[in-house]
This record gives C-alpha cells, structure tokens and sequence, in this order.
C-alpha cells in the first residue's frame, strides 16, 4: 500500500484486516517529514518518536483486543497551531505565544483522541490564520509541494501541505474567509469548512469569532467525511455551538444525486478569474451535468462586495480577539516597560507581526467612535443581505458550484507587500463565511499541467450530507489529478 | 476621505500597539490604500436592513447552573512571564 496516497478508508481497512499497524503509520508519517520538511515546512511542531510509537502500540493493542470502532483509530492527524494540544506547543504561527502549553485540549482535539486518532504535531500557518499564504508565519513560510517556488495558500498552508506531500494522512485547519478551501485548492487536496457552529470553537484561538470554523483537509472527500463526523456536535462550553443533529456524513455519501439542482453563479466568471481556472472550472461542469438534475445560473450580486464586508467585520472581531495577548497571562512579555501600560504596547508591538498589526489596526478603527456606522455597522449590514442572497438562491438550487480561487498558487513573495490583491484571493470563499454557510474545496484539474486547482461548492445551513454526497460523486467523475506533487513524485530533494 | 500618520496614531494608541516610525509610514499608507478599496461599500444600499435585524438570528443557550470544574490555580498562572502565589504580577499600576 502506498501509505502517501492511500485513503482513511483503505488504511482502516488494512489495520483491521492486520496487513498493517498503527506503528506502521507513525514510521511512515516520521520518515516523510524527516525527508521532506526540510524543503516543505509545514510543521512547526511533531510530537517525539516515542510518544508517538506508545500510543501506536496501545492502539495496535486495542485493536487486537477488539475494543477499536472508529475508522480513525490509530490514525496520526496533522493539526494546525491555532487549535490548543496539550504536551505541545501552541503558537498560532505568533512570536507572541513562542512556546506557550495550552493547559487544556480543544474540544476537536478530545474528539479526535476519543476516536483513538493520534496527534501528529502541529502545522504552520499565517500568523493568528491572518492570510493567504502562510507566508505571515513568524516561523517561516511553508512551500507548495507542487512548486516550492510557490506559495501553498493559507492560513492552513501547513495542513494543507502536509496532506498534499503525503506526510499527513489528514489534518485539522480552521476557516474564517476561505482558510481550508483556498491552499486545498492551491495543493490539489479537499478541504471542508463546515456550518457555523457545527464544530465547537473552544480551543481555536479565536481571530474572527462569528466567522471561524475548524475542518478537515483531505486525501478524498470521504475521508473529509470522516473527520468532519469525529468532530462535528453540540459543545455546551462553546456558546455558539448549535445544537442540532446533523446525522452521519459518511452514511448518505453514496446516494444518488440525481435530483440535485445546482447553481452557478453568474458573478463567478468576472474580472480576475484566470482564464486557466476558468476553463478546468467549467471542464469541472461539463462532468457534473449528467449526474444532477440540472445545472443553473444564479445571482449572488454582492459577491464582490463580501471582500470589503468581510475584511471590516473579520478584522473589527480580530481586534478585540487579539486584545488578550497583553503579556500578563501568557506569551511574551516585554521586561524593559516601567508601566502596565507601557507594557501592554511593547509586548504587542514586539509579538505581533505586520499583517496582524494591520488587521488590528484596521479593525479598531472600523469600530471606532465616528466610524462605526461607515464601517462595522454596513459592513454587517452588507453581510446580512448576502445571507439573504444566499437564502434566495438556495429557493431555487441545491447546492452552489464556483471556482475555489481566481488564480493557482503564486510565487512566494508575490503579493505579501500588497494587502489588497492578497486579500482577493479570498473573492470566492469568504461569502460562505459571512453566510455561516458549510462549503467544500475538491480538486479539479492542473493548470499549464503543473499547479494543482480546486472547484468549491456550498450548501445551506447544516446541509453537510447533501455537500459531501455531491462532492463525492463530482470527485469520482473528475479523477485524480493524474499524479503526485512534484515533491513526492521526486522523492524529495531536500537541501 | 483620506487615512494619514496621525489617524494611525490614535488608532495605534486605541489598540495599545507601539509601532515604529517606520511602521507608521509603511501602515497609514496600507490602511490609506485599503480602506479606498472598502469604500465601495458605501455604495450598496442596505435601507432595507434595520439595525436591530442584526441580532435577529442569535440566540443565547442557557445552561444549568451547576458548579464545575476549571483550571487550577496553579495551571492558570503556570504561562505567565511572572506569577507569584499564584497571582499575576504586573509593573506598578499606581505610583
């Protein structure tokens, strides 16, 4: 079995049946990250050997003994580092939380170990997930397993990343304006951010907090499916949590689609979609067509407008998010300040870097006396009218298919000096945030044959079955991409 | 309008964030650049949307109020940068 390709479904498989162990996984997992992270750096964290092989044998034991019934058993999971582990370290990709212990794990983290999963280590990311890139990391960017010239998107890049090189079987990343969906797109693997408040945020060092939603990144959409199943449910210590039973994803996978309605939206096809993305988009289309009932235009007139919403109210929430990193409690702390208050802005001016300074920055004057109604107040105002875009169009379509990102990944370096054409690689996927809608990346195709590219589809509210079922059909038209990233297939030069 | 140096100033202040001058170059001309960009929001009319429709999908659950438990003492002040019996200690806050 090649264990950099294979599915959760197929190793599951394989360590029922015996042919092979959970210590297996973990050698694999430690080999690959040996060979390739020196290139890739999608790690900031992996937990040691021993550990690691400990808890293989105790789930190989476990096994043996019949006492195992999750799929993710044994399994070793990737996990960004804005999502608190305990016995790790959790910096949220921050020079301001440089080697701070959570105390306590994140309700996905209970989750996932309840399912027997192991925690791998911990991925690289934008600074406090503040990007599109993973080129704000105070730790250094991750690369594109594709194109180490090349960023691999962001804030997840280092999930996503992990996953695409084969090191990761699956991994955990949060999405607040299209973290998930944009570097699975740009790295060629599925990403699902799901419904507002289907997966408890308490432990996800909160950036947006009425936007952030913890999900999978994926090999397949089924093992998307799984993951999202281990981790999905009420959580009394989230207040936002929703507590409704959205049933088993995995169990409606394979039911048939065809009386699915899906809907284009028209405003996808404008200005700055590149024309390569556009045609694998629409090749992507022509695949879906026969399998649903039918494929439709739609409206969602304000999609430009959710960039401008989303940027004041995402940063109007960071700035008050972030206004707990004072140095008092954790984290860095300047020494030289005489005064408290001199403290609180010399801990902060050292320990946050650029784009997270300019989010704040941003934010505090969106909410700020005078400002408030031109900014915050329309920009929430503008979020409430594509919801209500949304819940129109959704009288009408099923689920809505769109490009993931207007471009494939870009050269690092391109585009950190510029907030704005950074920020519009978020034009297709921050409308679900501001929505609560759930919404899922698959990958479509190659561009120029070398960069890999996604299409996306969203749902309504709590409708993750009916997404993952067409995500897994339109996933076994479209194929694979036809090979590995560059970095597996050559076997990782690493210098 | 326009975002200067000295917007930045008291933005900075507000946020209690100590920025270089550098910084404050490099950052009033972002946020300049930036914010024209997000003018275009101003143009979409939302008189149809109340202010109080804002809070029309939010709900608060309830929980029993039931005693739990939290972090130690001890685990709560173990990351600080300096905690003494179990308090916090921060520079002189009055002279």
């Amino acid at each position: 079995m090649d264990l950099t390709r294979a599915t959760i479904t197929e190793i599951a498989a394989a360590l029922d049946a015996g042919s092979l162990a959970s210590t297996d996984l973990v050698e694999h997992t430690l080999r690959e990250t040996g060979r390739l992270e020196p290139e890739v750096h999608a790690f900031l964290h992996v937990r040691d050997r021993e550990s690691l092989l400990r808890e293989a044998k105790e789930s190989d034991a476990a096994r043996r003994s019949g006492g195992v019934t999750s799929p993710l058993a044994g399994i070793p999971v990737a996990i960004k580092d804005n999502i608190c582990t305990i016995g790790t370290p959790t910096t949220a990709g921050s020079r301001i939380l440089e080697g701070f212990q959570s105390a306590y794990d994140a309700t996905v983290i209970e989750k996932l170990k309840a399912a027997g999963a192991l925690i791998l280590g911990k991925c690289n990311l934008d600074e406090f997930a503040m990007g599109s890139s993973t080129e704000n990391s105070a730790y250094g960017p991750t690369t594109n397993p594709w194109d180490p010239a090349r960023v691999p998107g962001g804030s997840s890049g280092g999930s996503a990343a992990a996953v695409a090189a084969g090191m990761a079987f699956t991994a955990l990343g949060s999405d607040t304006g299209g973290s998930i969906r944009q570097p699975a797109a740009l790295t060629g693997v599925v990403g699902l951010k799901p419904t507002y408040g289907t997966v408890s945020r308490r432990g996800l060092i909160a950036f947006g907090s009425s936007l952030d939603q913890i999900g999978p990144l994926a090999r397949c959409v089924a093992d998307a499916a799984l993951v999202f199943d281990a981790i999905a449910g009420n959580d009394p210590r989230d207040a936002t949590s929703a507590d409704i039973a959205t049933g088993s994803a995995c169990d409606t996978l394979h039911d048939s689609i065809d009386t699915i309605r899906v809907g284009v939206p028209r405003q996808s096809w404008g200005e700055g979609l590149d024309a390569g993305v556009e045609a694998s988009v629409r090749s992507a289309l022509d695949q879906l067509g026969p399998a649903v009932a039918e494929i439709t235009a739609i409206d969602l007139p304000l999609l430009e407008a959710s960039i401008p919403a989303y940027y004041l109210v995402a940063t109007a929430e960071a700035s008050a998010n972030l206004s707990r990193f004072d140095g008092v409690r954790y984290g860095l702390r300047d020494k030289q300040a005489g005064t408290l208050d001199e403290m609180y802005k010399r801990t902060r001016g050292h320990g946050f870097g650029t784009e997270v300074k300019r989010r704040i920055l941003l934010g505090t004057h969106a909410l700020s006396s005078g400002y408030y109604d031109a900014y915050y107040l329309r920009a929430m105002k503008v979020r409430r009218k594509i919801a209500d875009d949304f819940a129109r169009a959704f009288e009408t379509c099923d689920v809505i298919a769109l490009p993931a990102t207007p471009t494939p990944a870009f050269p690092i370096g391109e585009q950190i000096d510029d907030p704005i054409t950074m920020y519009r690689n978020d034009l297709y996927t921050i409308a679900a945030n501001l929505a609560g809608l759930p919404a899922i990346s698959i990958p479509c195709g190659l561009h120029d044959d070398t960069l890999p590219l996604g299409v996306q589809l969203m749902a309504p509210r709590f409708e993750e079955s009916r997404l993952l079922r067409v995500a897994s059909h339109w996933e076994a038209k479209l194929g694979t991409l036809g090979r590995p990233p560059r970095i597996s297939a050559n076997g990782g030069d690493a210098r | 309008m326009t975002f200067d140096r000295s917007n930045l100033e008291h933005v900075a202040r507000l946020a209690m964030l100590d920025l270089s001058d550098d910084e404050l170059d490099s950052l009033a001309k972002d946020l300049d650049h930036v914010l024209s960009h997000f003018e275009a929001i101003q143009k979409i009319d939302v008189s149809d949307i109340d202010d109080t429709d804002l809070a029309k999908t939010i709900t608060t659950p309830l929980r029993a109020d039931t005693p739990a438990g939290s972090l130690s003492n001890e685990e709560a002040t173990k990351q600080s940068a300096r905690a003494e019996g179990g308090l916090f200690v921060v520079p002189k806050v009055i002279g």
